[in-house]
């Protein structure tokens, strides 16, 4: 597919151009947008055409100059299932991911000790479903119950962020740059120089 | 509980504008053509908005003829004719009934009686035409009053069936890239049945009738309807604009031929005003 095609502008568009017209792309099917979405997968699809075809423009121009040609994506990995506290737990959690939400909520429901993570683990399953309400009731207790868990705090910050990001856009947002999402973009460009192999932001 | 899915018109261009509108007199032909003149009454934005959603999957553009129509008599205008306008107005005629059926039960509205019997010509050929789409509707509308009748508390639940319905609506008439219908489908849905609640809220507390709000914030009367509202207002707002921006999220990744000028103004814009609107009607009428 024509790579100027995927990314929305004309050939002979300018560099500036066809970086800010890759940039918005890439804040439209951002991972963090996608985070616990059974849509993931297509959008991370979408991340990987909009990467490629942003590669073969920047190595065109470049004239095989020093582009990096890496695009074999590792992509942005899911880490949220890092740390498993009880067997019970990881199974279920493995459950989840598989996509058996009921037999997990069963497994769940079964238990009598409601801990921090059991209620991280129903807020899970809440929001796979959509079940926006039940999700931040339970991500709000999970929060509350182990207050320096970075898991069950970044599941809850992240049922506000994309209602910030939906808020934020279009009418209001469109025009010019300000702070916050001056911000953002560069960690975006991080994010996807990392996914390549490079670096934006050194430390991050 | 229609009408609420709307573009935002001073952001439209003049030609999108005339494109909606062309849909929407397509639809309302459509209407009259398949399911008798009287279902013209209950043509709505929100089917117009599956009109346009579906057809945006074709890839060519809908043939238009100009014509005048009885409502508009001296003007002719432009009506797209689409392929996807008689499944439209097929679900336009099934949940019109159904939902006035609900209003003469829940607040006895017996003027409303005449009305649907003469749906019932309209109705009764839709449902022969897409079986499966009746059922759907009918099928949810019958859980939802079961919870209804039990005073259903958990919102996610009541929420969660019409969602479900209006996913299996969309998906069927989509056939293609079901996976981002479906969740589309579903967020839309889930938003639609949430803002009705919190639209009818007054109405719903006055004439005593079910609202899941009522029950899954536990109103007291003496707390008042104004109250209640402004108790409530965050926590629903964080609902109804977490599932738009689900819905919209989704909607990015469709492959749409057409109309995405006019789509991207609805799910981001129109949706969003539309959620502001209703959210504080309670401070405009006070």
């Amino acid at each position: 597919m024509d790579p100027y095609s995927v990314l929305g502008v004309s050939a002979n568009a300018s560099d500036e151009e066809i970086k800010k017209a890759y940039r918005d792309l890439v804040k439209k099917y951002h991972p963090d947008k996608y985070r616990d979405s059974d849509l993931k997968d297509l959008a991370d699809e979408k991340l990987r055409t909009i990467n490629k075809a942003y590669d073969e423009i920047t190595n065109m121009r470049k004239n095989g100059g020093t582009g990096n040609t890496n695009t074999g994506g590792g992509g942005y990995t899911y880490n949220a299932y890092g740390s498993a506290a009880g067997a019970n737990f990881s199974r279920i959690r493995m459950m989840i991911q598989m996509g058996q939400l009921n037999q997990a909520e069963r497994e769940l429901d079964a238990m009598s000790n409601q801990t921090a993570e059991w209620h991280y683990l129903k807020g899970v399953i809440a929001m796979r479903r959509g079940w926006a309400d039940g999700a931040k009731e339970h991500f709000k207790k999970a929060t509350d119950m182990a207050p320096s868990n970075m898991e069950y705090q970044q599941a809850y910050n992240a049922m506000f962020s994309g209602n910030r990001q939906y808020q934020s856009y279009y009418g209001n947002g469109t025009g010019g740059m300000d702070a916050c999402s001056c911000c953002s973009s560069a960690l975006c460009a991080d994010c996807c120089c990392e996914c390549m192999g490079g670096d934006l932001i050194s430390c991050c | 509980m229609f009408g609420y899915i709307v573009p935002d018109k001073p952001e439209l261009k003049i030609r999108e504008f005339d494109r909606f509108k062309s849909y929407y007199c397509g639809l309302c032909k459509a209407l009259k053509k398949e399911y008798t003149f009287f279902s013209r009454m209950f043509l709505n934005y929100d089917c117009t908005f599956l009109s346009l959603v579906l057809d945006s999957l074709e890839e060519t553009a809908p043939a238009c003829t100009v014509e005048s129509c009885a409502f508009s008599p001296f003007t002719k205008k432009c009506i797209a004719h689409t392929l996807d306008a008689k499944y439209a107005a097929a679900i336009n005629v099934l949940l019109a009934k159904n939902s006035l059926k609900d209003h003469i039960r829940d607040e006895k509205k017996l003027y409303l009686l005449p009305a649907v019997w003469m749906l019932g010509g309209g109705y009764r050929k839709a449902k022969r035409d897409f079986p499966e789409a009746a059922e759907t509707i009918e099928g949810a509308l019958k859980r939802l009053k079961v919870m209804e009748a039990e005073k259903e508390a958990n919102l996610d639940k009541v929420a969660d069936v019409f969602a479900v319905m209006l996913s299996d609506l969309v998906v069927a008439g989509a056939n293609k890239e079901i996976r981002a219908f479906r969740h589309l489908g579903y967020h839309v849905g889930r938003w639609l049945y949430l803002i009705d609640a919190v639209d009818d809220l007054e109405n719903d507390i006055k004439k005593r009738c079910y609202n899941p709000l009522l029950y899954r914030y536990v109103y007291d009367r003496s707390e008042g309807p104004a109250a209640f509202r402004a108790r409530i207002n965050e926590e629903v707002r964080f609902n109804l604009y977490y599932s738009l921006s689900e819905a919209a999220a989704a909607y990015d990744l469709i492959n749409m031929k057409k109309n995405q000028s006019i789509l991207t103004n609805i799910m981001y814009s129109g949706l969003k005003k539309k959620t502001e609107q209703i959210l504080t009607k309670a401070d405009r009428e006070a």
